[in-house]
């Protein structure tokens, strides 16, 4: 009886768990996924602190994706710690063996929905229109695209188009002023 | 609706715990009852695109940390913990800076005295250097002298003066007297021989001696036959030295001068 018990269990994963693994994930904001994120990072390590994010997968109009990458930093164990986030799942758990000093991000950036209307503002929107653009990264990092307050933290959303250099918009993440824009 | 993952244990878990309660030909006897789940884990490939993570960081890796580098070469960045002071910290503050000013002041106020000190000690230097320059000067000279004198006393010497008078003479001339400046007198005896010489107008020897070459003074003086003395003359002369210095007193020259001896002299 228990090995009845225990196909039945096993079928039962089967039938509910097969159909899931085919769909994507629902796209979210950075918000709804980097709380387990965090959980995930301390698991690891205990003094883990988020230095890093990126879309890992395509962003749409309202400023989510389905997946979202995570770079943590601990200092106990030099070393880095990447996760791909979807919703509520974690789908990646890696060393991604890269070596990045950055400071910790603060922690009170603006959301990757409400960056986003920013940066169309800022040029976004008229770069996608007049080029056939789109969103190819939103990268959310501290001490490297603010060169007079490198210790601020900055989205930079980056827009692509394939016959146009890409427009690159880098907004201080916490008041979303833009901070500097640049075609390359 | 799609089930999740914690969704889909609990799912498992009532589902095997029912599957449990309704068998019935499970005896009262049977061992508890272990749940198993299926967990899949599977090993992703780091090329693998569709679960690729962090595309942009790795595709600018380069870029990114020159960036970071630059800028943390430029302004050094820091991270601390913030916190407001309390009235102790500032009252802490304070005090450190107060101290520090007493430091420096306590250190500007010693440097003052020991250049003070200092310039003190060198004017006395130059005093004392003074004193012994002169000091250095002095003992030179002194071992100059005393190195000619040992040289005149210690060496050969060979200076000497003879000296001579030419007459004639009174008659009762008995002696003639020569006293030199540290007051010795020479009495020079003339006998029979010496008074015929000098009547008749010769010259008479009075002495022959080595003397030091230095100025030379005598004093020349005849005494008669009742002891009168009566100077001739004084007698200033520098012998050369090493020399034989003649000097011969001219008597009747002298007599016939307003002042002075009148001499010849020669050398030899």
């Amino acid at each position: 009886m228990h090995l009845l018990r225990l196909l039945f269990a096993t079928a039962l994963v089967g039938i509910l768990a097969g159909p899931s693994a085919s769909e994507p994930p629902a796209p979210v904001v950075t918000g709804e996924v980097v709380g387990m994120a965090r959980e995930s990072a301390r698991a690891w390590a205990d003094d883990a602190r988020l230095i890093y994010v990126e879309n890992d997968a395509d962003v749409d109009e309202q400023g989510r994706s389905s997946r979202w990458g995570f770079l943590f930093w601990s200092r106990q164990r030099d070393a880095a710690r990447a996760y791909s986030m979807s919703d509520g799942e974690i789908l990646l758990a890696t060393d991604p063996g890269i070596d990045l000093p950055a400071l910790p991000l603060t922690g009170d950036w603006i959301d990757s929905d409400e960056i986003l209307s920013r940066a169309e503002d800022e040029g976004g929107r008229d770069y996608r229109l007049e080029h056939a653009g789109n969103v190819q990264s939103m990268v959310l990092v501290r001490g490297i695209f603010h060169e007079e307050h490198p210790e601020r933290t900055t989205w930079t959303v980056v827009y692509s188009s394939r016959d146009f250099p890409s427009l690159w918009v880098v907004l201080d993440a916490t008041s979303g002023d833009l901070v500097r824009r640049w075609e390359g | 609706m799609r089930a999740t993952g914690p969704t889909l244990v609990l799912l498992l878990l009532f589902l095997s715990t029912a599957v449990a309660a309704s068998d019935g030909d499970a005896p009262e006897t049977e061992p508890e009852m272990i749940e198993r789940f299926e967990v899949e884990r599977r090993e992703r490939d780091s090329d693998d695109d569709e679960l690729q993570t962090l595309r942009f960081l790795r595709a600018n890796r380069a870029y990114l940390r020159a960036e970071l580098d630059r800028l943390l070469s430029e302004r050094r960045l820091v991270e601390g913990d913030a916190r407001a002071l309390s009235d102790r910290d500032r009252a802490l503050l304070a005090h450190g800076a107060a101290l520090a000013a007493d430091r420096d002041t306590l250190a500007r106020a010693q440097g003052e005295l020991d250049r003070q000190e200092l310039m003190r000690s060198v004017s006395e230097l130059v005093d004392h250097e003074g004193a012994l320059d002169e000091i250095e000067a002095l003992l030179r000279a002194q071992s100059e002298r005393l190195a000619r004198l040992e040289a005149d006393y210690v060496g050969r010497q060979e200076t000497a003066v003879a000296l001579f008078l030419r007459g004639p003479l009174a008659e009762d001339t008995a002696e003639i007297l020569v006293e030199d400046p540290r007051g010795d007198r020479r009495r020079i005896a003339l006998d029979h021989q010496a008074r015929r010489s000098l009547r008749e107008g010769a010259s008479t020897q009075l002495f022959h001696d080595f003397v030091e070459p230095r100025p030379l003074e005598y004093v020349v003086s005849r005494v008669d036959e009742e002891g009168e003395i009566e100077e001739i003359g004084r007698l200033s002369l520098r012998p050369t030295r090493d020399r034989l210095t003649l000097v011969e007193i001219d008597a009747p020259a002298t007599r016939e001068a307003e002042a002075g001896l009148q001499t010849v002299i020669w050398e030899r």
